[in-house]
Order: C-alpha cells, then sequence, then structure tokens
C-alpha cells in the first residue's frame, strides 16, 4: 500500500538514494542486489565507515535519502560514523543494523544520546528492511 | 590509643588525688594552728580570770589573818594594866598561843620605849631585853604621834629576819584627855606570812605570791633577798629581765594607786605570765599590794599539746594520703590491667572482624569473579551472536534470492561464481566458530581430551604455511604477494597431540599474519634443554614485523574475548594457551622492540 502511494507521488517518483556501510563485503552485495531489484532505490555501498563519511561529505546535502550502517566495524565504527553526520546534517535519517544480540531498551541505555529511529538485527529479512527503509522516507 | 588517653586521665586523676590531699593537709595544718592558737588565747584569758579570783580571795585570806591580829592587839590595847603585869602576861600568852602559826609574838612596850612583857617568854628573858631602848623604832614612834595603829613595811632586825610589825598604841584616860602609856606590838615573820599565802594559792595556779606596801617595798617576794627593797632599787632592777622591765615597772607603779588588775607579760621566748595585783585595806586604809603571778604554763602545754595534735594530725592526713595515693594507684593499674585485657579482647574482636572483612572481601572478590564471568559469558554471547548471525545473512540472502528465480517456474537458474563461493565460505567460517565454540565448551568443562603420538613439528608447520597461504589467496592476493614466510625445514620429533598443536600453529601463525600488512613472518624451532626437571623441551616462536601488540591488551592476551581484529572471535588465543597448558607447557608473548611481536610456546618433546 505505501509503495503505491509513493510510487504514484510523482516527488518520490525518482528512486531513494541509500548508502549502506558494512564491513562485510558479502553481505553489502546481498542487500544491495536485493534493494535494487525492487527498483525502487539506489544503493551505494561502503565497507568502512571513513570511506562512507568522506563520500558523505563530498555530496550535497540530501544526497543520501536514508544510511543504513553496520555497527561492529574496524577502525571507525557505526556509532562514530552516526555522530559525524548527525553533527553535519541533524536530520538525516539513519539506521542501524547489527548481528549483535541486543534488544531496543538496551540499545537505548547504553547509548542514550543517540535517537535510533531503527535497528535492525542480522540475519535481516530483506521484506523487513524495504519495509523499514520505506517508513523512514515517509517521514 | 585506647590506654595512652586513659593512662592520661589517670595522671590527672593521681595529680587531683595528690592535689587534694595536699589542699587537706595544709588546711587542716592551718586550722590545727588557728585552733591551737584559739585554745591557747582561752587558756590564757582562763588562768587570767582564775588568778583574779585567786588574788582576790588571797586578798581576803591575807585580811582574814591578819585581822585577828589586829583584833588582837586592840584588846591588849585596852587591856594591859601596868599594876597587873602577869597577869596580863597570861593573857599576852592566851593571845600567842590563839594565833602562833602568823605571830611571833606579842610585846608590851612602856611609854618609855621599854620592853614591859612578851608573850610565851619567861620572866628572865624579858629582863635581860628590859634595858633594850625601843623608842626610836617606827612601831612606837608612829603610834605615840598618831595615837592610831601601825602596820609597818618589812623590817629586818639584826637577827636578819624580815619581820611585819603591828602596833597599837596603849592610852590611858587622865583628866578626860587620852595619855599615851606604850603599845603593843605583834611581830610576824614575813617568810612564814608568805609561806602562809602561797599555801593558800590555788595549786592550778601555780604562781608565785608577792606582797608590797604602797610605798613599793617589797614585802613578801619569791626570792628573800629581795624583802625590804625597793621596787625600782638596783637590787630589783637587776633581777628583771630587760625586755620586760619597761612594761613590768610601769605595771608595778599602776599597781599602787590602789586599785586591783590584772596583766599579762610576756616574757622573752613567748612565755606568758599574768600578774593580777590586789589592793589590800586595813582599818579602811590602803596598805599593801598583793601580787600573784601566774605563768601560763596550762596554756603553753595547751598549746604543746595542740601543737602535738596538730602535727599528729598532720601526720595522720599525710598517711591516709599515702594509703589513698597507694589504693588510687592500685585502682588505676587495675583498672589499667582490666583496660589491657578489654584492649586485647577489642584486638582479638577486632582480628575477628578483619577476619570477617577479609571474607567478605573474599566474598565480593568472588562476587566481582562471578560478575565478570557473567559479563564476559554475556559477551560471549553477543560476539558468538555476532560471529553467529554475520556468515548466516550471505548464506541465506544468497539462497533465498535463487529460490525467487525458481518461483517464476523456472527448471534452472543461473548461478555465477561468486554466489557459491561466498555461501562456502561463510559455511567455512560457521564451522570455524562451531569447532571454537566447541573447544571451549570443553575448555571449560576440562574435558579436552589429548590425542598425543610421536610427529614431526616439521610436517605441521609446512602444511600451516600452505593453508594459510591458500586462504590469503582468496581473500587477500596483495597481502600474500608483500608477505614473506621464513621457516627453514628441520625434523624435529616431539610427542603431543598432534591436531590440537596444529591448532596452535595455525591460530598463532594467522594472527601474525592478520597483524602483517606487509613484511616477514620468520618461523623457528629450537630444543632447550630443562636441567631442573631433567627434560627437552621443544620451542616455537613464530615473529612478525607487524604492528605489535597493543599494551592495552597486552596483560590479558591470552584471555578469552581479546581481541583488537574485527574479525576473530578473541578465542583463539585462550583456546591456544589451553592447549599448551594440557601439554604441560608454556605460551607467552612479546613486543619486539623494532615493532612487531613475537609469541612462543615451549612443550616436552617426550
Amino acid at each position: 500500500m505505501t509503495s503505491e502511494v509513493e510510487i504514484n507521488n510523482p516527488n518520490k517518483n525518482k528512486m531513494a538514494r541509500i548508502m549502506v556501510v558494512d564491513d562485510e563485503k558479502d553481505i553489502l552485495r546481498v542487500i544491495k542486489r536485493d534493494l535494487e531489484i525492487t527498483n525502487e532505490f539506489q544503493v551505494e555501498v561502503f565497507s568502512s565507515g571513513h570511506d562512507a563519511l568522506s563520500s558523505f561529505k563530498n555530496h550535497e546535502l540530501g544526497y543520501y535519502d536514508v544510511i543504513i550502517t553496520d555497527i561492529r566495524m574496524p577502525r571507525m565504527n557505526g556509532f562514530e560514523l552516526y555522530r559525524n553526520i548527525k553533527e553535519m546534517r541533524p536530520d538525516t535519517k539513519i539506521a542501524f543494523i547489527t548481528a549483535f544480540e541486543i534488544n531496543r531498551d538496551e540499545f537505548t541505555k547504553v547509548l542514550p544520546s543517540i535517537d535510533v529511529k531503527d535497528f535492525i538485527i542480522k540475519p535481516i529479512d530483506m521484506n523487513d528492511l524495504i519495509f523499514k527503509i520505506k517508513s523512514m522516507l515517509a517521514i | 590509643m585506647i590506654s595512652i588517653v586513659s593512662s592520661r586521665n589517670n595522671i590527672f586523676l593521681l595529680i587531683l588525688v595528690i592535689g587534694v590531699g595536699i589542699s587537706l593537709s595544709i588546711l587542716s595544718y592551718h586550722y590545727s594552728g588557728l585552733t591551737a592558737d584559739q585554745i591557747g588565747e582561752i587558756a590564757s584569758s582562763d588562768i587570767r580570770s582564775n588568778a583574779i579570783i585567786e588574788t582576790d580571795g588571797l586578798s581576803k585570806t591575807l585580811l582574814h589573818i591578819i585581822d585577828p591580829v589586829s583584833t588582837n592587839l586592840e584588846i591588849l590595847s585596852k587591856i594591859v594594866n601596868y599594876s597587873n603585869i602577869d597577869g596580863t602576861k597570861l593573857i599576852m600568852d592566851e593571845v600567842q598561843n590563839s594565833t602562833k602559826s602568823l605571830t611571833e609574838g606579842y610585846y608590851w612596850i612602856n611609854e618609855d620605849g621599854r620592853i614591859v612583857s612578851i608573850s610565851n617568854v619567861n620572866s628572865s628573858i624579858i629582863d635581860s631585853y628590859s634595858n633594850i631602848d625601843l623608842s626610836n623604832r617606827e612601831y612606837f614612834v608612829i603610834p605615840k604621834e598618831t595615837h592610831a595603829s601601825y602596820y609597818s613595811s618589812a623590817i629586818e632586825s639584826i637577827d636578819k629576819i624580815p619581820r611585819l610589825y603591828i602596833s597599837f598604841p596603849v592610852m590611858e584616860q587622865s583628866d578626860g584627855e587620852p595619855v599615851f602609856k606604850g603599845v603593843i606590838v605583834a611581830s610576824i615573820k614575813i617568810h612564814e606570812l608568805g609561806r602562809f599565802l602561797q599555801s593558800e594559792l590555788a595549786p592550778q595556779v601555780a604562781g608565785n605570791v608577792g606582797l608590797m606596801d604602797k610605798n613599793g617595798i617589797i614585802i613578801y617576794g619569791s626570792n628573800p633577798s629581795l624583802i625590804g627593797k625597793y621596787y625600782l632599787g638596783e637590787e630589783f632592777q637587776s633581777l628583771v629581765p630587760e625586755e620586760i622591765r619597761g612594761p613590768y615597772n610601769s605595771l608595778l607603779a599602776r599597781s599602787l594607786q590602789g586599785s586591783a588588775g590584772a596583766e599579762d607579760l610576756i616574757l622573752d621566748g613567748g612565755n606568758k605570765t599574768t600578774i593580777t595585783y590586789q589592793p589590800v585595806y586595813i582599818g579602811g586604809k590602803y596598805l599593801w599590794t598583793l601580787f600573784v603571778s601566774s605563768p601560763h604554763q596550762l596554756a603553753a602545754e595547751v598549746g604543746f599539746l595542740i601543737n602535738n595534735q596538730k602535727n599528729f594530725s598532720t601526720l595522720m592526713i599525710l598517711i591516709i594520703g599515702a594509703v589513698a595515693l597507694g589504693i588510687a594507684f592500685l585502682i588505676l593499674s587495675w583498672n589499667k590491667r582490666l583496660e589491657s585485657a578489654v584492649n586485647s579482647r577489642t584486638i582479638e574482636l577486632k582480628d575477628a572482624n578483619n577476619s570477617l572483612i577479609k571474607y567478605n572481601k573474599l566474598l565480593e572478590s568472588a562476587n566481582e569473579k562471578l560478575s565478570i564471568h557473567d559479563k564476559m559469558q554475556k559477551e560471549f554471547i553477543n560476539i558468538a551472536a555476532h560471529e553467529l548471525r554475520t556468515p548466516i545473512m550471505p548464506i541465506l540472502g544468497d539462497a533465498i534470492f535463487l529460490e525467487k528465480q525458481f518461483e517464476d517456474g523456472k527448471e534452472e537458474v543461473k548461478v555465477d561464481k561468486e554466489q557459491v563461493s561466498s555461501i562456502i565460505r561463510n559455511a567455512k567460517r560457521l564451522k570455524r566458530l562451531a569447532s571454537d565454540i566447541l573447544d571451549i565448551t570443553k575448555i571449560e568443562s576440562q574435558s579436552l581430551k589429548l590425542n598425543k603420538e610421536r610427529f614431526n613439528i616439521r610436517d605441521i608447520i609446512l602444511s600451516s604455511i600452505s593453508d594459510i597461504k591458500t586462504q590469503l589467496l582468496s581473500s587477500n592476493p596483495e597481502q600474500l604477494e608483500n608477505l614473506d614466510i621464513i621457516y627453514e625445514p628441520q625434523d624435529i620429533f616431539v610427542f603431543a597431540d598432534k591436531n590440537r598443536i596444529t591448532q596452535v600453529i595455525f591460530n598463532l601463525l594467522g594472527n601474525s599474519v592478520k597483524f602483517t600488512e606487509k613484511g616477514s613472518i620468520n618461523i623457528e624451532v629450537k630444543i632447550e634443554r630443562d636441567v631442573v626437571k631433567n627434560i627437552e623441551n621443544v620451542i616455537i616462536s613464530i615473529s612478525d614485523t607487524g604492528q605489535g601488540i597493543d599494551p592495552d591488551i597486552l596483560p590479558r592476551l591470552f584471555t578469552k574475548f581479546t581481541s583488537k581484529s574485527f574479525e576473530g572471535t578473541g578465542l583463539g588465543l585462550f583456546i591456544s594457551k589451553s592447549i599448551i597448558n594440557s601439554h604441560n607447557g608454556k605460551i607467552w608473548a612479546t613486543n619486539d622492540p623494532n615493532g612487531g611481536a613475537t609469541f612462543y610456546f615451549k612443550i616436552p618433546q617426550q
């Protein structure tokens, strides 16, 4: 239903650009493929926080509609990336994906300063991921 | 600490006791002194009033004994009869007998001053005195001229015995005119009078009696040589102690004014003497002054006694004080012993408490260990979850992707190589993790069994190098080109669990590769003799030129979940250590000063 509304919405007719950050290349490959196959999203993947941040800086504001990042990554982890991006553009929509055994309450407890709208536990059901990205775009 | 404080209290208490004791002694001494003075004063005033009463009584006694003599003389003067001399003498004898304790005798002297008769003396002796002319004697002249009685002062006769004479004139009426017809004289030996007065004095007074006439001539005194002497004369004054001469003389002068008095004289040395004087009036005429001197012997004695008492009391107080002090000391020392007993009990309690605290600490540390264990357990679950889920996602993703293509009714779908490789790679990763977790479970349940056999170390090192290189070739061919793994093969046999030792070598080698982007890894094997245990050890070292071990991690390098890598489980080194420990060996690591790290392990060769 949502997808129909959005497809019919001329402003949103252009594909949403999604940034996906994860150090697992196999995961990036699967996510990129499964999102792009819907023809609703244009996906750019980065295997490190640094690469992702520099790309974010190198593009104009609002270039990425949604950012999805892993938490546990070498050198710059997902939280650091989140902070850096939020400092530049507080209204950027960011979601976390993690394989950690963690629930929403624990997440808020550990990081009360981070307003986490959504975090997604790996392994990801692609239908869930698509639904979550769409609801984030709708806000 | 407690004992110091309490001993300070004890000292304070001791000082208090001593202070109170000393002030009590001083007060009592002072008070005793005051009391002694007061009692002395009371005794003195008592002595004074006693002396006054005594002197008054004595003067009355004097009058009382003089009075009969006067009466006798008066009667005799009226009844003497020149015509009956013998008859008169009989009366005179009788009169003398009645007053013989005082009077020496009664004399009848005619108007020419010749003795007519003497009492109690026979006529021949009287005759021998009859030619003595007594007409110039005062006791004859004064009554002859005044026609009144006469009381002499002390008069010394030729026999050197001082006497007192009382004479009455014998008067005869002739034509209505009184005519002097001689005198009746009584002689009193002053010694007798003095002795009498002295004997009449109450023994308590313990004083001396003195008698002086109104002109200041001494009639009687304790010193016989002064009788008849004037009080201001040289003989008397020379005997008066110089320090009291002034007051004494003025006292005597006052006493001659005809009134009674009592005055104290203080002699050298502080002894007091009360001098009481009382005028003696005979026939209404002031004739003599009677003196009683009362030394304050009693008062002095009272003072002395009180002083003794005072000293005794003070001594007693001192003794009581000393005893009290002793008792206080005993109590305090007893207290101290009690205190030390309490202290030792306190120390015991403290020890007990300390051991409780120690046990509590042990419990706490056990709890801490438990909570650390909990945390580690949670961390393990977390890492395990992460490591398990991560490879599942690409496997599942690819599999679902492929399955979806069949849904379109296709019999065959196209599979590219990357999809297959990814599935295999990730499945292997899961297998590795499963094996690690299994090992950990075995180690933690202490059921890690070793299957020891004799094998060549060279073989397992070479195969490990080969495996690593194969792995790198697929994952990071660029690194493989830049990395040099150096090993000089050498046949060294060892008796151990071949698979487990291979696992350790592969793990250490894998770590080195992980942290050495480029450079070299050097593997060396040596044999070392342990002299103490008398065995041969095989030492294997793997050195790299990588980034070295993070100093933060170094102390807990071989514990669970210690990892600087974001790929590893943090279990490899823990498992390696457990394997080497099971072989009675040792595993350790050092950072090289020039960069890079070296891992060592040694196990017994046999």
